[in-house]
């Protein structure tokens, strides 16, 4: 076990120093010039060759590479050129918004699409089956930024029930800093309205990336429940007088979460993708808005830290699965034998 | 154990309820602007975008101010007075400023702020880089010393912020660039309170400015960073905003003229959208090729596109701006078969070109779409990319590309020639398609050493002459500004000599 | 996305009634946009008419006009080709791409199909659309970089899925009996895995098409794919934004249309997913 553990810890190591690699390499083909747009506009040359030097931009690509990786092993993911502050500070700051939406979005998609699958796999083939079949593929094939924009008109435009974007109220104090998780420090300042209407920011955001997912998790949580309504120990419970809902729970719920959070493994790449682009629609300052407003200026270190980042979390999602499954999955005794 | 503690934590909060904290407060003055970008810095010495300047604007004083309905007045700021002598100035100081911090304004703060721009040549130092040295006579005179007689040197300095020299010294080690980056402390008409990193800035009003505020001014300005023109404009019709900049012109037009809102409207751009012609590179480097792109252009599709709120333009400089020979210029139409005759005379029927467009400009987008639908006529292929400002910029800079369109405002009231160096002279910013002429050059050099206007003015002619003989530049259409005001708001007035600008201290409630 | 037609296995429910005819008729559509616009769209898609300039949808023009007066319904027909097409150029390198290295990983010695799972998980974690920044900007912003990019973080899906069928079907008992009787290693794979694997492949292709499509357009929506004057569907969107307020046709028809298509695609890879099960 704990042998497997550490090949999956080198092999995490190995994929990240790989993305580094390859994402410096391939920001540093550009042909543009940072430093041009640092000095900004009605610089003269000479400003712009000082700044490219004061930056270390005007060294040869080798030299930039080793630099950029003896930092990255310190913890050092570089400047922003467009924010003037180091990459880390900046994450710091905007990295509790983005794990925000996708925790309540990821919270949200597994209550809905189990609801929505509990509701299929009762008279699998019927009506309702089908139905929701339909729906939830429409909603994959519906283009995130254009349902985002969709969503907007609707519901601030039209209906005024929701805000246009951002994370709280324009002309409202947001509760103090703590955690960086609007929620959490709405609670901790012990404001209930603040959570809700921090909530209320987070709806149009997360129903846009929700919408997208529920056809995959729908379709996993019905075909495990169909799949585990006829296993034998179902029935063996339903036989010791089990409450119906107990066993919807305490079983089927169990078995079905394992395909969806391996599911959901594998789309975290996507996730992220579409994370950018519903942070660029909503005005959700985030590391996908951050990132996205950096290349706009080329500014490398940003976009490079994001795949880094993402990276990272895809890598600790999936060991944090090899850990779970054992106690998510009861058929899976032990990982790695 | 910690995540016991947390809930304990919440739970205790939510107990003791609003005891510290209330995110509802009375938000009557709060007055919120939707920004089309976040500040890269906002120090005066380097703001060079329209959101930049919000802030240093609102923050700083600058030493003179002008009329905004005749550039060419200019109006006592924190200097009361001023003369020319030559090639010295000198400024009388208005007594009793003081800084945000309650530090004094005096001479030395002038100096100080001067040098320091100068040494850093970033933002608008080009605005005053003739300036050879500045001296302090006593805490309330300053003389300004430049390298030729200029005639446009205060005019030019009602762009410049003016900042604390305690500040300057107290972080001299890197002429407090990083400081100054992200802190503020000036006399202006408002404070600066916080920056949350991709949301805001927020200000408050300082009542101690020496300026006089309208009735019923805004206590509290929140700067808000909305990259997307139509999140602005759905934002400020929705009520979320209280004013925006860049609202896209169809939708400006639309909110303005609902209920509710009313149109501001004015002038303040120089070229927008200008498509350059990169004169180095083929096949746009033959002058035939270029005139026959000019002729070809159809002005009025831009005019329609902008609702007929449009002129076309003349020239470089704008009819409205002091001392413009633009009424004495020929009128520059769409003329087919003059294009085709150019054309044939360049002899290079079925060219293609590349053409860079810096993206998030409709207006730009659009410009180079008709120059492509006009250029086909002539057997002419325009290729299209759409890449942000400094790579567009850089591409036809560096030969890769044929054309790129440009939108720009001259930050001088008054001063036209800052405007011709930036864009036509060798080495200028904008002169990205590498225009060069000897004549212009030694004009625009000359321009501001002469006292008289009328001379001035037939000079002017001159250079602007030698830009259109050229065909370097397609001034596509030269709109009015229209910006939507709220009913419930009052004081929004358009700066000729800015992109689209907002003086806090002049907004009211209503 | 993909991961999901991987599953439809799972759940053996055939589109019923209308719905897969409808989805039919849709891929007919689509393909007389693609091979016949001339004939279908009813003005030109490029030319700039000014006079017509936003104008609501009517029979003249029946999704309403954009800001240069042009036609959305046909610049829709016309850029179904490139939206459709290079969504289908991607699907179709990457499952080829795909399906080769699947197949040599699924037939090859432990630690070297270890080693080639290893770096098809490496594509799993990158972030398509960083890629995508980083392709564009390096090589120019176009169809061809958006091509690009997709197909780069599209095909582990096709090796995974490919190696998974391969090491199923190695197994199989009349697979041991072939190899049982000397029948060498490519007979085996030619005759016996890869007609199974395609099938397998056949189903996710069509499904993915309507995904690549979506991705596609959010690229050229962020302005990194086609170029103006193009009427790639992903751009029109984009390019309908100032407009929002004052042209609604201008945003809507465009996005439906991308979100039709992509379901018509998935209804269609169902279909043959649950024939294959029956």
């Amino acid at each position: 076990m704990i042998a497997f553990l550490f090949k999956r810890l080198v092999w995490g190591l190995v994929v990240l120093i790989a993305v580094a690699v390859i994402t410096f390499f391939l920001s540093r083909v550009v042909p543009a010039d940072p430093a041009a747009f640092l000095a900004g506009q009605n610089a003269s040359e000479e400003t712009v060759q000082r700044i490219r030097i004061e930056h270390g931009l005007d060294r040869p690509l080798p030299e930039q590479f080793a630099s950029y990786m003896i930092g990255l092993a310190k913890g050092d993911l570089g400047e922003s050129i467009r924010t003037r502050r180091s990459v880390s500070t900046d994450l710091k700051q905007y990295l509790p918004a983005t794990l925000e939406l996708l925790i309540v979005s990821f919270v949200l998609y597994l209550a809905i699409s189990f609801s929505l699958a509990v509701l299929a796999a009762r008279r699998p083939g019927g009506a309702v089956d089908g139905a929701i079949r339909l729906i939830t593929m429409i909603g994959t094939g519906i283009p995130v930024f254009w349902l985002g924009m969709t969503l907007q008109f609707f519901f601030f435009y039209k209906l005024h029930w929701l805000p246009l974007g951002s994370r709280f109220p324009i002309r409202e104090t947001a509760p103090p800093v703590i955690s960086g998780f609007l929620l959490i420090d709405s609670l901790l300042a012990g404001s209930l309205s603040a959570f809700l209407v921090s909530l209320k920011h987070l709806a149009l955001p997360a129903a846009t990336i929700v919408v997208n997912l529920l056809a995959v998790g729908t379709r996993l949580s019905r075909a495990a429940l169909i799949q585990e309504q006829s296993r034998l120990y179902v029935r063996t419970a339903r036989g010791k007088g089990l409450s119906p809902n107990r066993i919807l729970f305490k079983h089927i719920l169990r078995n079905a979460l394992s395909p969806i959070l391996t599911a959901t493994t594998m789309q975290f790449g996507y996730m992220i993708s579409w994370v950018i682009l519903v942070e660029v629609i909503f005005d959700w300052p985030g590391i996908g808005l951050y990132a996205y407003q950096s290349f706009q200026v080329f500014d490398y270190s940003p976009v490079i830290a994001l795949a880094i980042v993402s990276t990272a979390g895809f890598v600790i999602i999936n060991l944090v699965m090899d850990l779970l499954y054992p106690v998510i999955d009861p058929r899976v005794q032990s990982v790695g034998s | 154990m910690k995540l016991r503690n947390g809930i304990l934590g919440m739970a205790l909060g939510l107990l003791m309820g609003g005891v510290s904290y209330s995110a509802f407060a009375d938000d009557a003055s709060t007055f919120v602007y939707a920004d089309a970008g976040e500040p890269s810095t906002i120090d005066p010495a380097k703001a060079n975008v329209n959101w930049e300047f919000t802030v240093t604007r609102n923050i700083y004083d600058r030493l003179v101010d002008f009329d905004l309905s005749d550039p060419s007045k200019l109006l006592p700021a924190l200097a009361t007075d001023w003369k020319q002598d030559g090639k010295v100035w000198t400024f009388k100081l208005r007594d009793g400023v003081t800084f945000h911090d309650g530090t004094a304004f005096d001479a030395n703060d002038v100096k100080a702020t001067l040098d320091r721009l100068l040494k850093i040549g970033q933002g608008q130092s080009y605005l005053v880089d003739d300036i050879a040295s500045v001296t302090v006579v006593d805490p309330k005179t300053v003389t300004i010393e430049t390298k030729a007689p200029t005639v446009f040197l205060a005019s030019n300095l009602s762009r410049i912020e003016m900042l604390s020299d305690e500040d300057i010294a107290k972080h001299k080690d890197d002429l407090g660039q990083a400081w100054f980056n992200e802190n503020a402390n000036g006399t202006g008409p408002y404070e600066f309170v916080s920056w949350t990193r991709g949301t805001q800035i927020e200000l408050k009003r300082n009542d101690k400015w020496w300026g006089k505020f309208p009735e019923k001014p805004f206590d509290r300005v929140l700067d808000r960073f909305v990259t997307d023109g139509a999140n602005r404009a759905r934002g400020l019709e929705g009520g979320e905003f209280d004013l925006a900049n860049f609202v896209p012109l169809d939708e400006a037009l639309r909110i303005g003229t609902s209920s509710g809102f009313h149109l501001v409207e004015g002038n303040n751009l120089w070229a927008w959208p200008a498509i350059y012609l990169n004169m180095d590179l083929a096949p746009t480097n033959n002058k035939d090729f270029r005139e026959a792109l000019v002729k070809a252009f159809d002005y009025n599709a831009m005019v329609q596109s902008f609702q007929g709120r449009a002129e076309v333009g003349r020239g470089p400089v704008p009819s409205w701006f002091p001392g413009s020979p633009e009424k004495e210029e020929a009128e520059i139409k769409t003329d087919l078969d003059g294009a085709k005759a150019a054309l044939a005379k360049s002899g290079l029927a079925n060219a293609k070109i590349k053409c860079s467009v810096p993206a998030g400009f409709p207006e730009f987008r659009f410009a180079a779409t008709v120059l492509q639908s006009s250029a086909q006529q002539l057997g002419v292929t325009v290729e299209i990319e759409e890449q942000p400002f400094v790579e567009a910029i850089t591409a036809i800079k560096s030969d890769k590309s044929n054309c790129f369109v440009l939108g720009n405002a001259n930050l001088s009231p008054s001063d036209a020639t800052k405007f011709f160096a930036a864009h036509y002279l060798k080495g200028g910013f904008y002169n990205s398609g590498k225009f060069f002429d000897q004549t212009l050059q030694d004009l625009v050099a000359k321009l501001p050493t002469i006292a008289d206007p009328t001379e001035r003015g037939k000079l002017l002619k001159q250079a602007a002459d030698i830009v259109v003989d050229s065909h370097y530049i397609i001034w596509t259409a030269r709109p009015k500004t229209v910006v939507p005001e709220p009913d419930r708001i009052g004081g929004y007035r358009i700066d000729p000599a800015e992109y689209i600008n907002a003086r806090f201290w002049e907004m009211y409630s209503k | 996305m993909s991961i999901s037609t991987q599953l439809t296995r799972w759940t053996i429910a055939r589109p019923r009634g209308v719905l897969l005819p409808l989805a039919l008729l849709m891929v007919v559509i689509l393909a007389a946009f693609t091979l016949l616009p001339g004939l279908i769209a009813p003005h030109d898609p490029i030319a700039l008419a000014m006079a017509d300039r936003l104008k609501p949808p009517s029979l003249t023009h029946v999704f309403g006009t954009d800001e240069g007066g042009r036609d959305v319904f046909s610049r829709i027909v016309y850029g179904t080709r490139y939206s459709l097409g290079v969504a289908i150029a991607i699907v179709f390198a990457s499952a080829l791409f795909g399906v080769v290295y699947g197949a040599v990983s699924g037939m090859a010695r432990q630690s070297i199909d270890n080693l080639m799972m290893r770096i098809v998980d490496l594509f799993f974690g990158f972030p398509a659309l960083v890629l995508a920044l980083a392709v564009a900007a390096s090589i120019g912003r176009g169809l061809d970089s958006v091509a690009l990019s997709l197909a780069i973080i599209w095909w582990p899906g096709y090796a995974r899925l490919v190696r998974g069928e391969v090491l199923r079907l190695r197994e199989r008992p009349h697979v041991e009996a072939a190899r049982a009787l000397g029948v060498s290693e490519m007979t085996i794979l030619r005759r016996h895995i890869i007609p199974f694997v395609i099938q397998e492949v056949n189903v996710r292709v069509t499904t993915d098409i309507g995904y690549a499509l979506v991705a596609v357009t959010a690229l050229s929506f962020l302005g990194l794919g086609a170029n103006s004057p193009t009427p790639e569907w992903g751009l029109l969107i984009r390019d309908s934004r100032p407009y929002f307020g004052s042209a609604w046709w201008y945003l809507v028809f465009p996005g439906t249309m991308i979100m039709l298509t992509a379901t018509a695609f998935s209804l269609i890879g169902d279909a043959l997913a649950s024939r294959r099960a029956a």
